[in-house]
This record gives C-alpha cells, sequence and structure tokens, in this order.
C-alpha cells in the first residue's frame, strides 16, 4: 500500500508572544521556534504503522521553504521512505492555493491512501484535508480517530458529538484526515534524523507544477490581523465564600433587573 | 541498597544484571550460530524473567547498586544503553520523557518552552552577565531546573549573595545559557547529548570561560567525567558546595550568625557516589555557628537516593512508595529541624515530600546555601 502523507512545519505558539508584523496582515515569526504540526505527526505514525503491518511506502509531502525540510526530515526519521517538498517560490499560498499545490504534486506519487491532519495549528482552519481530497478526486472523511485497512477499503471511526463513534467502510483510494489520540506518535531521536538527513529530499517548484492562475487564486483574502482590545466589565470579587455568593447574586439581580 | 527496589517498584538491580547477562550470554555465543545450539540456546532463556521496557525507567542512576556490589557491577551503565536503545525505537517512549526531550531539543532546557525564562530566577538581584561584555574569572553555570523551577530558583539567588559578599569576581551566561545535556544522556537520547555539549562547548569558547561553578552535582558530573577532551582551551569545573568550602576555609566568607540548628544533610548521589565528595559540605556545614550536624541512618557512600535522577524528575512512575519519602522520614527520625541538600533536584524532591509526607511542621528542606546566607546574616531571600 502506498501512502502520501502531508504535513505542515507550524510556529510553537504555546506560551509565545505574539506581534502583528508591519504588514499588518501577518504575525512576526522572527523569534518563533518551528515545529511538526501536532496533527501532522499522528497522520504519519499512523501512516508508517500501516506499512509495518501491510507493507508498501509512505511519501511525506510538505509545501514549504527550505527550512520547512525539517519537518520531512522527522518523517523519514519515523519510517517514511521519502519526501517531497513543494517549493512556493513568492506564492503565499492560501489554503486553497495550498491544497491545489498540494493535489499536483501527490499527482505525481502513487498513492492508494492520503493522509493530512486535521487542522494545521498555525491558522487552524482545518480545510485543506477536504479541499483536497475534492481536487485528487478522492472520497474524504475528516475528523478520523480510528483506522483499520482492508484490502480494498479503509474501516474508519470518526467522533461524533457527545461521545459517540461513526464507524463507515471508505473504498480506496481515499484521503483521511487524521484527528490526535488516534495513536501514540513515536519518539523521534535526534540520531534517527540524522541518519535520515542522508535521504535525498525532492524538490518541486510550484511553478513545474503546471497549475494555472486560476487554481492558484487565493479563496481568503485577510485584510487585517489584529489583537483585541482589552475588555471591559471583568471584576474580581474578594471575601470569603458567603460574600462572593451575596455579592454574585446583587450583580446577576442588577443585570436582570430584580 | 537500591531506592527503587526498597521502595517494592518493579526493578532491582540485581535481577536487572541477571536477567541482561543471561540474554547477552545468549545472543553473543558463538554456537547460536548454529541453528541446533541457537534452537537450544533460546530455549533456555524461557525461564529466565525478559527484561521489560518499562523496568528500566525506574533506575534512579544512584549508583547505590555499585557501592555494595562485591563485583563491582552497577545497573545504571547497562540501563543507559537499554534506554538508548529504547529511544532509537521511539516506540515505547512515555509522553512524560517525549516531552522533556523535545522541550529540551527546541527551547535548550527540558522545564519550559521558552528560553527568555531562563534569566528570571534572579528577580531583582543584579548578577553580571559574561554576555555582555562583563569580564570575569569565575563562570556561575546556573543550570536549567535552578533556572527554571521557582523553589530551585532560590539556591541561585543565595549563592550570588554569597558570591557576592565574598568579592569572588563572577558572571552568569544570562539568557546564552544552555543545557548541558545531562538529562538527555541519562534518559538515553545520546544524540542530544552530543548536540547540547556542542553548544555548551561553543558557549565556552565564545566567551573565553576556563572556570566554573555548577548549582548542580548534575551538571558538574557530566562537565568533569563526560565531557569529550575540549579542543580549545581545558576548563576547570566545581560543583559550588567546593567553592563554599574554600572561601570559608580562605577566610572570605566569615559565617558570625549562631542559627541554633540541629541539621542534617543529604547526599545528593552525583556529589557524593559519581564525585566523591561528602566532606566539603559538612565542614561547610560545621563551620556555622550554633549548627548542629547529624548523620541520617543511610549517608555518605551509603546515602538513599531522593528519586529524582536518571531522568526520574519528568517521569510519571507507578510505585507504592515515594522514594522522596522514605528519604524524608529518615531525616525526621533523625530529630534535625533542617534537612540540608546541594542539588536542585534533591531540594525539589524532598520539599515536595515534606509536604506530603506531613512533616513540614517539624521539618525544613535548605539548599546549603541558603543555610549559608542566614549564618552570615546576609538578609532573608524575597519571596
Amino acid at each position: 500500500m502506498n501512502i502520501v502523507v502531508c504535513v505542515k512545519n507550524v510556529p510553537f505558539t504555546r506560551e509565545a508572544d505574539l506581534t502583528v508584523d508591519a504588514t499588518g496582515r501577518g504575525i512576526c515569526t522572527d523569534n518563533l521556534v518551528y515545529v511538526t504540526n501536532e496533527w501532522d505527526d499522528y497522520a504519519t505514525e499512523t501512516a508508517v504503522r500501516i506499512k509495518e503491518e501491510r507493507g508498501g511506502t509512505v511519501t511525506a509531502v510538505t509545501l514549504g521553504c527550505e527550512e520547512d525540510e525539517e519537518v520531512l526530515r522527522r518523517c523519514l526519521a519515523m519510517g517514511a521512505d521519502a519526501a517531497v517538498r513543494v517549493d512556493p517560490g513568492d506564492l503565499e499560498p492560501d489554503a486553497s492555493a495550498t491544497a491545489a499545490l498540494l493535489a499536483a504534486a501527490v499527482r505525481t506519487l502513487p498513492h492508494d491512501l492520503v493522509l493530512t491532519g486535521v487542522q494545521s495549528d498555525d491558522f487552524n482552519h482545518g480545510v485543506v484535508g477536504a479541499l483536497l481530497a475534492e481536487r485528487l478526486e478522492l472520497p474524504h472523511v475528516a475528523v478520523v480517530n480510528g483506522l483499520q485497512i482492508e484490502d480494498d477499503a479503509a474501516l474508519v471511526t470518526v467522533e461524533l458529538e457527545g461521545g459517540q463513534d461513526e464507524v463507515a467502510r471508505v473504498p480506496l483510494p481515499a484521503l483521511l484526515s487524521i484527528q490526535t489520540g488516534i495513536n501514540e506518535p513515536r519518539y523521534v531521536s535526534i540520531m534517527g534524523i540524522r541518519r535520515a538527513s542522508r535521504i535525498e529530499i525532492t524538490v518541486l517548484p510550484a511553478s513545474g507544477l503546471g497549475l494555472t492562475a486560476a487554481d492558484l487564486e487565493p479563496a481568503l483574502i485577510t485584510e487585517e490581523i489584529y489583537v483585541p482590545p482589552e475588555a471591559e466589565g471583568a471584576a474580581m470579587l474578594q471575601g470569603d465564600a458567603t460574600t462572593v455568593a451575596a455579592e454574585i447574586l446583587r450583580l446577576i439581580g442588577e443585570k436582570v433587573g430584580l | 541498597m537500591c531506592p527503587s527496589a526498597s521502595a517494592t517498584e518493579p526493578f532491582s538491580p540485581q535481577s536487572f544484571i541477571a536477567q541482561a547477562n543471561a540474554y547477552t550470554r545468549a545472543l553473543h555465543n558463538p554456537l547460536s550460530r548454529v541453528r541446533w545450539f541457537r534452537e537450544g540456546l533460546f530455549r533456555s532463556l524461557s525461564t529466565v524473567p525478559e527484561i521489560s521496557p518499562e523496568q528500566i525507567w525506574y533506575c534512579t542512576t544512584c549508583r547505590a547498586c555499585l557501592e555494595v556490589c562485591p563485583v563491582y557491577i552497577g545497573a545504571h551503565e547497562p540501563i543507559k544503553e537499554v534506554r538508548r536503545a529504547e529511544i532509537e525505537d521511539g516506540s515505547r517512549v512515555s509522553p512524560a520523557v517525549m516531552n522533556a526531550l523535545e522541550m529540551l531539543y527546541r527551547f535548550d532546557n527540558p522545564w519550559e518552552p521558552s528560553k527568555k525564562k531562563r534569566k528570571e530566577w534572579a528577580r531583582t538581584l543584579t548578577v553580571p552577565d559574561l554576555t555582555e561584555g562583563v569580564t570575569a574569572g569565575l563562570c556561575y553555570w546556573v543550570g536549567c531546573t535552578t533556572s527554571y523551577d521557582t523553589r530551585a530558583q532560590s539556591l541561585a539567588r543565595a549563592f550570588v549573595r554569597i558570591l557576592t559578599q565574598a568579592g569572588v569576581e563572577f558572571g552568569t551566561l544570562g539568557q546564552k545559557e544552555v543545557c548541558c545535556g545531562d538529562i538527555a544522556r541519562r534518559l538515553g537520547e545520546e544524540g542530544l547529548f552530543e548536540e547540547q555539549v556542542s553548544k555548551t562547548l561553543d558557549l565556552f569558547a565564545t566567551y573565553g570561560i576556563v572556570d566554573l561553578v555548577t548549582s548542580s552535582p548534575h551538571c558538574f558530573n557530566v562537565m568533569k567525567n563526560e565531557y569529550p577532551p575540549h579542543p580549545g582551551a581545558p576548563f576547570r569545573v566545581r560543583h559550588y558546595a567546593q567553592v563554599l568550602d574554600e572561601l570559608l576555609v580562605q577566610g572570605a566568607l566569615r559565617p558570625h550568625v549562631s542559627l541554633d540548628l540541629t541539621v542534617t544533610f543529604h547526599d545528593p548521589c552525583y556529589l557524593g557516589r559519581y564525585n566523591h565528595i561528602y566532606e566539603a559540605p559538612r565542614r561547610v556545614i560545621r563551620s556555622l555557628p550554633g549548627v548542629k550536624l547529624v548523620e541520617m541512618a543511610h549517608s555518605g557512600a551509603d546515602s538513599l537516593c531522593c528519586g529524582g535522577g536518571g531522568g526520574r524528575m519528568w517521569q510519571e512512575l507507578e510505585g507504592e512508595v515515594k522514594l522522596s519519602e522514605v528519604r524524608i522520614q529518615e531525616a525526621a527520625v533523625t530529630g534535625a529541624e533542617v534537612v540540608v541538600t546541594a542539588c536542585p533536584y534533591c531540594l525539589i524532591m524532598l520539599e515536595d515530600a515534606v509536604k506530603t509526607a506531613n512533616l513540614d511542621l517539624y521539618l525544613k528542606v535548605m539548599d546549603l546555601n541558603e543555610l549559608v546566607v542566614q549564618a552570615l546574616g546576609i538578609g532573608e531571600d524575597e519571596t
């Protein structure tokens, strides 16, 4: 079984001080540390486990510049066999253009199964998987938290609301967006990354993928990014439980006019 | 006495070594190349309990097994090798270990996703920064745990005030300090260890550092005994207990405030068993007016580990008894009012144990520097 897994290098923003850049439409990334998008880690682990069980190949694909190759080297260290980087050049692709570029790259690779993460930890749109499936004309299942591969189909579990699961049989080839928690991704050692750095990464320039201007036209245009202004109206209540409870009652009474 | 085994955890250095021995003999027996013998050899292994991957994470690498073994075999060295293999395989590494190593890889410390916060321990204290043009002979290597953990931070503040009081010219590497790599090596992440060593040596070269003093016996040990021969200028590294001892002997420090305290000293494994520094911290304690030192049932080479070594600070392991609580009970029965230690891990572990064992009304946990500051009468630490 040949599997393609799409991965992304994203900034680690937990406890980072985010600031808006000079254009007003982006975030300053100079001081941010980049990591593999968490969801993609689970998708890669899923792919590698299927390969270990059933044979075949795993190819990791990312859209990004040379520094983003780290994410591919980690995939190779986890057990992927090959890696492809789509170089966007001067393009600044949104989710729609990203799907177009990835689709063009995936078409050049043999694929019985394409995996993505549910969303990426930077903008969290969560649409690239669905858009990519549409471009590749593949059946798509989102938020997959369980997967069993049969000969020409995948038995897919999807998390619904209220602790309910839905199980569906999807014919292969298909595209699945993998949810965190589907497995426990393995640890990638520095030695492993060093060994993986010997594997050559294929670079596909966006300009050579035969895409038209219409294909790459953004579906989303960011007008402005700003830090939400501090709102008023929060009050810290002091005192013991009885005092605080009485104060809460008084405040509620005031608000609803009791 | 193995602290893990004696706390009834599922690990025993003796059976680990016996198992490792049986497996190694079978795997490397020349006869194992002959099919008929090989089958027999491996059949014989079925009677030996298998080395479980979980078992190896219990070892605190405290080296107590080495001290009691009549043929001087310690479990910590082979454990390190098995951990290396587990890290390379990657599939059974616990999320806690993974998180600590990932953090270390990305942010140069195993505690927090921030390089910036490394300097925050100093609070309002002015600390000379060698990376900002200060020249001083001595570099104080604060270390990750002392820099990031709120309890351990006061160790560093106390030490800085002592050095200042003694008129020692010193500086730290401020925000540029990195992890020395010790924790990576203890957890079996050899590649990361190598990266951290190279980053540390680069810092030494950039800022011309040839003389160091560390907060942690762990940084001290790894730099002293495990760093590769330095291609540039060789450096000297000491633990702060040695420096305090020297300053007292030289008369640069004059403790004059009588503390009227009975204290006991908990030997950190990496200071004691790894480097045989038992007397320096005790001499420091004895030199403080009004301080009486009593010993625990296990002390010196026979000391009991606090349970924080070998990467156990970063793991949640199941055990019926907390190793640190065993130790704090030992400290409590000496009748001492304070248990003094000289390692940030021990400080955190024992501080925690004194509370969970409900002994905090009778027993206080202090770092050696904190005690010395009191005897020097140079004020209380801000809280």
